[in-house]
């Protein structure tokens, strides 16, 4: 009886871990015209399949509003139309991604770069709390190198609030604020990085990685603001943060992804 | 070989003459709206070509009662970038045939232009909103895609179907508990930008 009562138990977590977790055999292709590099086509096409299995796992979201202004006077009519289209992926996050085939081929007059790739994404578990709201922007959207900018933001109750970098290119979020200028308090309302007590202490500078061949550079940073203390690691790979994450709890944090672009000057 | 150089050098030299008493100076007010009437032209004439050159599968979307489909086009000088838009452009038409909301909005008024002689006019003003709340972005599968080059940009056109069976409904109804408020919260958001985005755009 027992053994069997173990199997069952076994049984019923394997049946609740599966609920959230999902793996895709996944073929996306990137064009591969002549003024890019067949490494970035393929990257750009490795990203195109995880945006396919988050949408196959039903995680994609769209948003999209049209608003048509119309004025009609002695010198005529005139309008104007504002589109704005939102495409975006949320309620879950990418565990893993192995490309096991990547070839180029030719479709019509142009190459693409094409990869098979087998994705496993897993879905928070639990509900926003709708109550818990958070906003933030940064100061410039478009920057040149050296010029320093802000992040402002607000909570609609008293959280942890901490600044994260992203590496695109190892997968990687790194811990910027809390550092030694900044320490880490709880806030409800509104907050600014860096504060008004430390914007004498230090800035956040632009600045373009000294291998950087590029004219421009775009980057995204995260903003997290967590109900109970959540520990960072100075660096850590996105799967294991968001795994971290999930592990508090869905109605215990609120994220937002901020995107700017630096040019060179 | 002689006759050959010498109608070469008659060909060159009445091509340089031409253009010197043709042209206007450079540099002149001529030679601007010379120049503006050049890039008018290759503008009429890159629409003319994407009209033209619409793939057929564009041109008539397939019609059936288990999927909807949608063509979009997009424009970029990169490649990449083209198909993002052109996706994105199908998805919308995607979503508004699923479920969007319109409303609209008509406002008369009078304003005085307050120079020298008073003069009154009437002015009417129409605001149509068209948002879609909450897009169903799931299981929709590309049929189609066409890249041409436009000048110096790649036109993109990307068909896609969206199947409308029970089995993507319940997907549906499944991410809606999940998410209802935490996407209702973020588009309320978004208005809420758009409108303060068109209130500037009116008060300038």
């Amino acid at each position: 009886m027992l053994p069997l009562f173990r199997r069952s138990l076994i049984l019923f977590f394997l049946a609740i871990e599966a609920v959230f977790a999902n793996t895709f055999q996944i073929r996306d292709t990137a064009y591969y015209p002549v003024n890019i590099s067949q490494q970035e086509a393929c990257e750009t096409a490795k990203i195109n399949a995880q945006k396919q299995a988050m949408s196959k796992a039903g995680l994609e979201k769209g948003r999209f509003a049209d608003l048509e202004i119309c004025t009609d006077d002695e010198a005529g009519a005139k309008c104007s139309l504002i589109q704005e289209s939102q495409s975006y992926y949320e309620g879950g996050y990418l565990t893993s991604t192995k490309i096991f085939r990547q070839d180029v081929e030719n479709i019509g007059n142009e190459r693409q770069c094409v990869v098979h790739a087998e994705i496993t994404l897993e879905r928070f578990k639990g509900n926003p709390d709708p109550n818990f709201a958070l906003s933030a922007e940064v100061s410039h959207k478009k920057m040149f190198v050296n010029q320093t900018f802000s992040i402002s933001g607000e909570t609609t109750k008293e959280a942890y609030v901490y600044l994260l970098g992203y590496l695109h290119s190892k997968d990687e979020f790194y811990s910027i604020v809390p550092n030694s200028f900044e320490t880490m308090n709880k806030v409800q309302g509104k907050f600014i990085f860096p504060s008004k007590n430390s914007n004498s202490k230090y800035a956040l500078e632009a600045l373009l990685p000294e291998d950087f061949q590029n004219e421009q550079l775009s980057e995204i940073m995260l903003v997290l603001a967590t109900k109970d203390k959540f520990s960072l690691l100075n660096k850590e790979t996105a799967p294991n943060f968001y795994k971290r994450l999930n592990e508090l709890g869905r109605d215990r944090w609120r994220k937002i992804h901020l995107g700017y672009t630096i040019f060179r000057k | 070989m002689k006759h050959l150089f010498l109608s070469t050098t008659i060909i060159v030299l009445s091509g340089v003459l031409s253009a010197c008493v043709t042209g206007p100076k450079p540099g002149s007010p001529e030679a601007a709206i010379k120049i503006a009437q050049e890039v008018k032209e290759e503008k009429e004439d890159a629409v003319e070509q994407i009209v033209s050159d619409i793939p057929d599968w564009c041109l008539s979307i397939p019609s059936s009662n288990l999927a909807r489909h949608a063509c979009g086009s997009g424009n970029s000088s990169n490649l990449n970038m083209a198909r993002t838009r052109a996706t994105l452009d199908a998805k919308r038409q995607l979503a508004d045939m699923i479920d969007s909301e319109i409303s609209s909005n008509m406002e008369d008024y009078l304003s005085s232009l307050g120079t020298g002689s008073e003069q009154v006019k009437q002015q009417s003003e129409i605001i149509t909103k068209n948002v879609t709340i909450e897009a169903k972005l799931t299981g929709y599968k590309q049929l189609q895609i066409e890249a041409q080059n436009i000048g110096n940009k790649y036109q993109i056109y990307v068909l896609l179907e969206y199947p409308i069976g029970q089995a993507n409904q319940a997907l549906v109804n499944q991410i809606k508990q999940n998410e209802t408020l935490n996407i209702q919260e973020n588009a309320d958001n978004a208005l809420k930008k758009l409108e303060a985005e068109i209130d500037k755009k009116k008060n300038k």
